[in-house]
Formats: C-alpha cells, structure tokens, sequence
C-alpha cells in the first residue's frame, strides 16, 4: 500500500502528540477550529492542510440521536486526479479518536454529499474530525484543493 | 435461444384473440405455464463470487472473457461493442455519461445496467446461462489473477491489484452499514464507503469517468448491487414504494440483440427473485439467505420486495390544481395551480427539510390500454413525448403495469381498504423545485405549473385516443414517514 509522505508524516506527528498512545496519560485533544460560527462555513484542505477537526458541543448533543455525519465536499481542485480518501473520525474529549467510517470521492475531483454512521458513538462533547489522505504520493508543485462544508450531524 | 423470464416479460401485455390484451403472466398462468415459470426461475443464471479453486467460476471467468473479446470484436457502431456499453457510463475524456450517482438510482439504475450487460454477454457468447461472476472484496480483497494476466482481455494497468488491509472493505466498516434500515441512507453509505473507495483506489482507468472500460469494473458493481440484494432480501428491508421512484425509467439500453430495451427502477426490484440468483457469501458479517423453496414462499418474497416500504403520509396542505378532467394520452396536460414558489420557501430552501412536496394524481378509473407511462413536469408548457427524463424540470413518472389491476405498492398510498381499486399516484417534486431555484428559474414570486405527459413504451401510442379520467389533481405538503421494516 502507498501512501502519500505528506500523511505519513501527519500521522506520525500525531502519533508522538497523543502522549496517551505510549504513557498512560490523557489524550491530546485535536485542535479544532474555533473560528466556526455560521452554516455556510468552508473548510479547505490540501496538501499542507489534510485534517479538519469540527467542535461539538455537549449543548448541541442533548435531546438529539444523530444517526450521521455528514460531510458535503462542495469543490475539488484536483487535476493530477489523485485518489482522495476521507476518514471521519469522533474524539471524545480527552479520549482516543474513534474512526466513524471512511468515504471517497469518485472520480478524484467530483464533488459530492457524504454520510457516514455515528454508531451511536457520539453522546458527549468532543470533535469530529475529517482527515484528507491518498495513496499515490504526490508532488508538492501537485495542485490540491478540497473545500468542505461545515459538518453537520444528521438525525435521518 | 433459451430466453429467460425478465420483468419485462411479465409484465407486458399480449394480445390473445378473442380475450384482448393481458399480461404475460397472467397468460402463462392461465394456459398452464406456472410450472415452467418456476423451472426458469428456479434455474435462473447463477452469478458466483469470483475466487480460485471452483470449476464453476472458472467457467464463469472463461465466458466472461469469450464475452469481453467477442463484445471488443464488435463493429464500433453496434450498441452492444464493449467501449459503447462503457460509455453508457461514462468516458475517460467527457467523465460520467448517463449513470446515476449520489442519486437515489444509484442501485437501481446500475442494476438496470448490469442487467443488460449480462444479456449481451449471454447472447454473444451463446450461453444463457451465464452469470456474471461478483468481486466479494471483503472476503477476496486481490484481484482474481484472471484480471492479471498482461496478455489478456481482462487486463488493465491498475494503480493497485489488491484492497486488502483497505478501511472501506472491512468488516469493521461495513457491518455498521448494513445495520441501517433505511433506503435513503443506506444506499449513500454504500455509494460513499466502499463503492467510491474501490474505484478510487484500484485507480487509472476505474477510477475515472471511463471506469466501465475495465472488465474488473462489472464485478466490482456486481458486488455493489449483491450488497443492495442482500440488505433488501436477506435482511427483509423494504426499497422506496413511492410511485416515482418506482416509475423512474430509462429506454437507452440495449438487450443481447442490440434492441433498445426499457426499464424501470420498480422493475429492478424483481430482478434477482426471476432473472438471476446470487450463490451466498458473507459481506461483512454472516447474514442468513433467504431461500425461497415453495411458491408459496417465493410469492410472499415477491410481495414484499414488489410492495417496498410501509410510508405514511400526513398531509399539512393541499393546493388543487384539476379536478374531474379527461385527458386524451396524445396531448399533454398542462396546469397552473394558484400557487407560486415562495408558498414553499421552507421545504424548497431547506435539504434537511422534512416536509415535501408532492403532485398527487388520482384517476376514475384504470385506463383502457396501459402502453405508456406518464412523465411530470415542473414548468415546462411545451413537454411533450420527445422531452427526455434528463430534463431539469423533470419530477418522475408512473406507470400502470401489466393487469388490469393496479400493482401493490405502485398505486395504493393512502388508500382505504374498503375502496374500490382505483390508481392514485404520488410523485415528489421537491428536487426538481430545488434544482430549478438554484438554476435561477424559479423564484419565490415564481408560478408553479404542473405537465403531464404519456409517454408510450413502445414508441407509439396502440390507440392514441385512450381517454386518462382524472378524478383530481392537486399539490400536496407532506412529511414522508418511513416504516421500512415488514410488519
């Protein structure tokens, strides 16, 4: 299996940042974007930018059972095509990353609306994050961009 | 040539001197032809998990790859040539064509698709009883070394030749799937999670608009509609009864003979109980198979997979638009209900909206000759026969299949036990409203006029005077509630 330097070396960085993996200690939280306010918010990955960690909030979560995340990747720039690989994970505070599932887009630079289930896994504050990955290694002169609507978490 | 049952070929009607037209089933039935149905449909073609080690699916594999060289062989201009039938889906150059993805057609139509495929390599290869074979990427992640060989018709280079140890294939991801019970959810995971994943990663030409060029292309969507077969029979969970899903059709496929066949979304729900059969395998966890052994049983599979979810609709509103009409099937209807756009802002402006909004047809009576299938327009006053489905003002269409009555699950919504059969019609005009608000043809101040177009099967209408009797036709503002579970 490939995998593109760029996520290995993420990966590994994370790895050395979550202290709980080795020692015993609590989690390392990944850093969200505090910026997020409005509906019509745009996250946008690429090659320097492979993960995105959305807050929620223990207020958003009382009264609901969100069956699903959902991910709308609303433009793509991708014109080498690379296999572009979206895991979607759940970290509870001060927990270990949960991953959710995982989706594709197909082809590499078509746009689209994707769920994935909760597994009834998310019931307390914490982030959901969505990680950019792919197999083929990429140049770093290789144009990439995704742009993502903000997460949004689905009852049906 | 041994000619397999197909749904098409119940449910057309045939004429029969001196009792006039009736269904081919019917007809089967009444002249004792129940026993040899059940023999065709007991031994209908067997599409076996791709693996090593089966005399039978290497016979499979070497039909497969008679009927890839012989479909390559074929002049460029015979709808049935190997880069025509991919082109159906779409081409490396121009990217998807006329498939259906992160639609709700995304099963059905690339069933439909297979379906024919299947039909074209049985017919060039002479051997109806081929299958073909399903890539079971949970259970036999490599490539079967049939598609390896460089020197072979099924070879294609490939970024990758093996998913194994590939998140979207496992167990551990698919098994949360196919706990979900609902149709419309389902199937996006299914489309998301390991359909797009395979194609992505597999790579180069299966990862483009042209993917149908590569031969693994057909077994890898072979396992995509065995995990729709498996979710809805062997897990008893119910496809959409909503008329226009149902009779949302497509007339640009081609049987073994290069004829234009067509086919509904309805119709692909009977497939696998009378065309083809799939020999059991695990996707993810271990699921029982439902089998069929007496009529009996097979007739109540049939009932429930033809009648699809139990939906209860809770009418907030209704705007008529006609009532008591005749309509003559040669010319369109055409209305404009006293109502604009902006009177649905909040469903038209809203994905997640959970009202919405549906055209509801009721007629008098079943009509005389049921040869057509009637299209819905949104704000097209010159829709007629030729306007494709393809159109952006196009909501759905509905059909009145086969006898004289009304098939289960087509017709029946909301309708009292005790009434007399008459056919009532539902389609949801909510995307077609949305997409022609983003399309800036409609806004708020916008009329909202309603088309209704017959459309015959067979090219032209057998008595273009047939008269439809609408007994009314009105908007309706509904929430949709799913039961999808048997009760």
């Amino acid at each position: 299996m490939k995998w593109s330097k760029i996520s290995i070396g993420i990966t590994f960085a994370a790895y050395l940042a979550l202290p709980g993996c080795c020692s015993g200690e609590t989690p390392k939280q990944h850093p969200v974007d505090t910026a997020i306010k409005a509906m019509d918010t745009l996250y946008t990955l690429d090659q320097h930018k492979m993960e995105v960690a959305q807050a929620v909030g223990p207020a958003m979560l009382a009264g609901h059972k969100y069956r699903f995340v959902q991910i709308e990747v609303a433009k793509v720039t991708n014109p080498q095509k690379h296999p572009l690989i979206f895991n979607v994970y759940y970290q509870p505070l001060n927990k270990e990353k949960i991953l959710l599932g995982t989706f594709s887009l197909y082809p590499a630079d078509n746009p689209g609306k994707f769920i994935v289930a909760t597994q009834g896994k998310v019931t307390s504050g914490g982030s959901i994050i969505l990680s950019m990955t792919s197999p083929e290694k990429m140049k770093a002169s290789d144009q990439l961009k995704v742009v993502v609507k903000k997460i949004a978490l689905r009852e049906k | 040539m041994e000619e397999y049952l197909t749904p098409t070929n119940l449910s057309r009607r045939v004429f029969v001197k001196g009792v006039g037209l009736v269904s081919a089933a019917l007809l089967l039935g009444t002249m004792g032809g129940c026993e040899q149905i059940a023999e065709a449909i007991k031994n209908r073609p067997m599409r076996r998990r791709l693996r090593t080690g089966s005399p039978e699916v290497d016979a499979d594999i070497a039909t497969y790859r008679q009927a890839v060289t012989l479909m390559k062989a074929l002049p460029a201009n015979d709808p049935r040539n190997w880069a025509k039938q991919a082109a159906i889906h779409g081409t490396a150059a121009a990217g998807f064509n006329l498939c259906q993805h992160g639609t709700e057609h995304f099963f059905s139509w690339h069933r439909a698709y297979l379906f024919y495929f299947e039909k074209i390599c049985q017919k060039l290869t002479g051997n109806p009883h081929f299958g073909l074979p399903y890539w079971n990427w949970n259970q036999n992640p490599a490539l079967n070394p049939a598609f390896l060989d460089t020197t072979s018709v099924m070879y294609l280079p490939r970024n990758n030749t093996t998913v194994a140890g590939f998140g979207p294939i496992t167990t551990a991801e698919l098994a949360p799937i196919f706990t979900d019970t609902n149709f419309f959810t389902f199937w996006p995971q299914i489309e998301g999670t390991p359909h797009n994943s395979v194609h992505s990663y597999i790579g180069a030409t299966m990862g483009g608009g042209g993917s149908a060029m590569d031969p693994i292309f057909w077994t890898h969507h072979c396992m995509v509609d065995y995990c729709w077969y498996k979710w809805n029979v062997d897990q008893h969970n119910n496809n959409p009864n909503d008329p226009g899903w149902n009779g949302t059709a497509w007339d640009y496929f081609v049987d073994g003979d290069g004829n234009t066949a067509h086919m509904t979304a309805g119709i692909t729900t009977i497939m696998p109980l009378l065309s083809y059969q799939y020999e059991h395998s695990n996707i993810g966890l271990n699921i029982k198979q439902v089998v069929a052994t007496t009529k009996a049983e097979f007739t109540k599979l049939q009932d429930r997979v033809k009648a699809g979810a139990n939906v209860k609709f809770d009418i907030k509103s209704r705007v008529p638009i006609a009532t008591r009409t005749a309509l003559s099937i040669a010319r369109p209807f055409n209305a404009t209900p006293r109502v604009t756009a902006g009177n649905f802002t909040a469903i038209i402006d809203n994905d997640e909206a959970k009202d919405k909004v549906f055209v509801s047809i009721n007629y008098v009576q079943l009509p005389a000759e049921s040869d057509f299938f009637v299209r819905v327009f949104i704000n097209l006053p010159d829709a007629n026969t030729s306007t494709p489905a393809e159109d952006p003002h196009y909501a759905g269409s509905f059909a009145f299949f086969g006898s004289t009555m009304p098939e289960r699950g087509m017709a029946m919504s909301n309708m009292p036990a005790a009434h007399h059969h008459v056919p009532k019609f539902l389609v949801n005009i909510t995307p077609t409203l949305q997409r022609l608000k983003k399309t800036q043809e409609l806004n708020d101040k916008s009329q909202i006029s309603v088309q209704l177009v017959a459309v015959p099967f067979m090219g032209k209408f057998e008595h273009p005077d047939t008269q439809l009797l609408l007994d009314n036709v009105e908007l309706i503002v509904t929430p949709v509630i799913v039961n999808a579970k048997e009760e």
